[in-house]
């Protein structure tokens, strides 16, 4: 179950996607996100796709394996269409029947919004799939290195995410081994109504937290025991080094920022 | 009455990068009250193939045959197969949660929604068949020994009263005589209950004592099936598999290469003694004192 998800999981290709530095990476999905924020019009939206999909085919990623990621947040997706669809008010409507309106506003609203979803998913996917966890908490630690100056524990921080990233699969591994456990015993997840459902989580997540726990503490002393004291003075075995390439990313995305900057002043009435 | 597989294949990840193909084209039927011992190096797919015995893993092709109804059919109740095919997993604390161990043994009868006496009743003798001493009931399992932890989630399957009872790894972890202990345990379910034993395991000398057929795995496919004394004869083979024979065997062997007229068949100490006892008493030593005492 758990083993089935594949949002924020690596995919082991080679590609020159795979190849650029984290920083470049981090920085490119934050202005994307930027980006899609700032488009207000259909112009921009495709823009935005037309990138989106220049980087996935850079990236030998399969679309398929993309679209597959995206299942688990269409639940998101769903209420937010929702809540645009039935809740803004505005002029022209569209439809109304008791106290359901939907408005022109609502609907365009809600496509927009729900478009600007999957891209933000998707290109958020997009890095995980293409940065293994260890490459990521690197750029992050080197890339917010600044914010030492204000004793902010940039390395731990890191750490800490770079072992819980490490960690859950392990932890769905686990957890899929103790589900076939209990269900082994008869123990039933997917039947009954919601507290019988909350009920049979019990022998599933007794063991689950157990083991987490006992986990955090072997590792905690094997990383004693091989003198870990935090990052002061701690050197890295590859160190980040941009390359031509993340140069040429930059430039790509400054330009991409520009074209939908001026996506922003065409306007064709959408 | 039968447990079998049936052309069974499976893909891990099938379609991804990650495919990796696990078994191939296995062909098993374990009768009932069978002592089998399945072996292999590690990843030769011995987990993933027991996991089909209970309908726990479906295969990607192929079919897993239980009293010659196919389990994975639409409307067949995988709750009775599974309380019929018990399953002890490698570790106990996987499935080990309860507050005390009696509720814990209880959780198996439980699940098969018997009444509640009948499940306190089957609880009791599973207590007592896995050996299970009195004073840990109100106990909690996180509390106990790897080895007592064991025995509960033991007991844990056997409240269920499986026909089959199948055990991934069950002396992983133990010291000597906490393994001695299980095999024994196995031992007595198997000839005093009647319960078909499945057994996964590393040791040579486990499965040479307690076995009654091997199968050996290696790449997802079956390599050797058959007595522990025909399996053992392929000592090479067995050794390109990342496994070995029995120390008596190898024993045995060696001897024969010096000219002893040894039964290089033998696979427990008990079996050697016997062989090594009669080729000296062959060749004129007086072994009268040894062949006595034990005799």
């Amino acid at each position: 179950m758990l083993k089935d998800m594949t949002l924020g999981q690596y995919y082991p290709v080679d590609s020159m996607v795979h190849r650029l530095d984290p920083r470049t990476k981090l920085a490119g999905t934050l202005l994307y996100i930027i980006s899609l924020f700032i488009t207000n019009n259909v112009v921009g939206y495709a823009i935005a796709f037309l990138f989106l999909c220049l980087c996935i085919g850079l990236s030998h990623v399969p679309p398929k394996y993309i679209i597959k990621g995206l299942k688990p947040v269409l639940v998101l997706m769903f209420i937010s269409i929702f809540f645009n669809l039935f809740f803004i008010k505005g002029e022209p409507v569209l439809f109304s029947w008791k106290f359901i309106t939907i408005t022109q506003p609502g609907l365009r609203q809600a496509i927009l919004m729900a478009v600007r979803l999957v891209f933000l998913i998707s290109g958020s996917a997009l890095m995980t799939y293409t940065t293994t966890p260890t490459a990521l908490t690197d750029g992050m630690e080197k890339g917010l290195g600044f914010l030492k100056i204000f004793k902010v524990p940039v390395h731990e921080i890191a750490m800490m995410m770079s072992i819980a990233l490490r960690f859950i699969p392990i932890l769905a591994e686990e957890a899929d081994k103790i589900q076939k456990a209990q269900t082994a015993r008869g123990a039933v997840f997917d039947e009954g109504n919601v507290i019988q459902r909350a009920k049979a989580l019990v022998p599933l997540l007794v063991p689950l937290f157990i083991s987490a726990f006992r986990r955090a503490t072997d590792l905690a002393m094997a990383m004693e025991a091989r003198c870990y004291h935090g990052g002061d003075g701690r050197t890295k075995m590859h160190p980040l080094k941009y390359g031509r390439n993340d140069m040429l990313v930059y430039a790509a995305f400054l330009m991409y920022l520009a074209l939908v900057f001026i996506s922003r002043k065409i306007s064709i009435g959408l | 009455m039968s447990l079998e597989l049936k052309n069974v294949n499976y893909t891990y990840n099938p379609g991804t990068p990650m495919q990796q193909v696990v078994l191939q084209d296995i062909n098993v039927t374990i009768e009932k009250g069978e002592f089998l011992a399945i072996m292999g190096h590690t990843g030769s797919g011995k987990s993933t193939l027991i996991q089909h015995f209970n309908a726990l893993i479906a295969p990607t092709s192929g079919q897993v045959l239980f009293e010659g109804q196919d389990v994975f059919a639409d409307g067949f109740d995988k709750r009775m197969l599974r309380s019929r095919v018990g399953m002890v997993f490698q570790y106990p604390e996987h499935q080990l949660f309860e507050e005390t161990v009696f509720e814990d043994i209880c959780f198996g009868p439980r699940n098969m929604k018997l009444s509640e006496e009948e499940v306190k009743a089957r609880a009791e003798e599973a207590m007592k068949l896995a050996g299970v001493p009195e004073i840990f009931r109100e106990r909690s399992p996180f509390e106990l020994s790897g080895g007592q932890k064991r025995r509960v989630a033991i007991a844990g399957v056997l409240a269920m009263k499986p026909e089959y009872l199948i055990l991934d790894e069950p002396t992983a972890g133990l010291d000597p005589g906490g393994r001695d202990e299980i095999l024994d345990l196995l031992k007595n379910l198997h000839e005093q209950s009647g319960i078909s034993i499945i057994l996964v395991s590393h040791s040579m000398e486990d499965i040479a004592n307690y076995a009654q057929r091997i199968l050996v795995l290696n790449g997802g496919r079956i390599v050797l099936s058959g007595t522990p004394r025909e399996v053992f004869r392929h000592a090479d083979e067995l050794s390109g598999y990342g496994l070995s024979v029995p120390q008596a065997a190898r024993i045995m062997h060696a001897l024969k290469e010096k000219g002893f007229d040894v039964d290089t068949d033998a696979n427990t100490v008990a079996e050697a003694k016997a062989s090594i006892l009669a080729a000296l008493a062959k060749r004129g030593v007086n072994v009268g004192k040894a062949g006595e005492a034990d005799a």
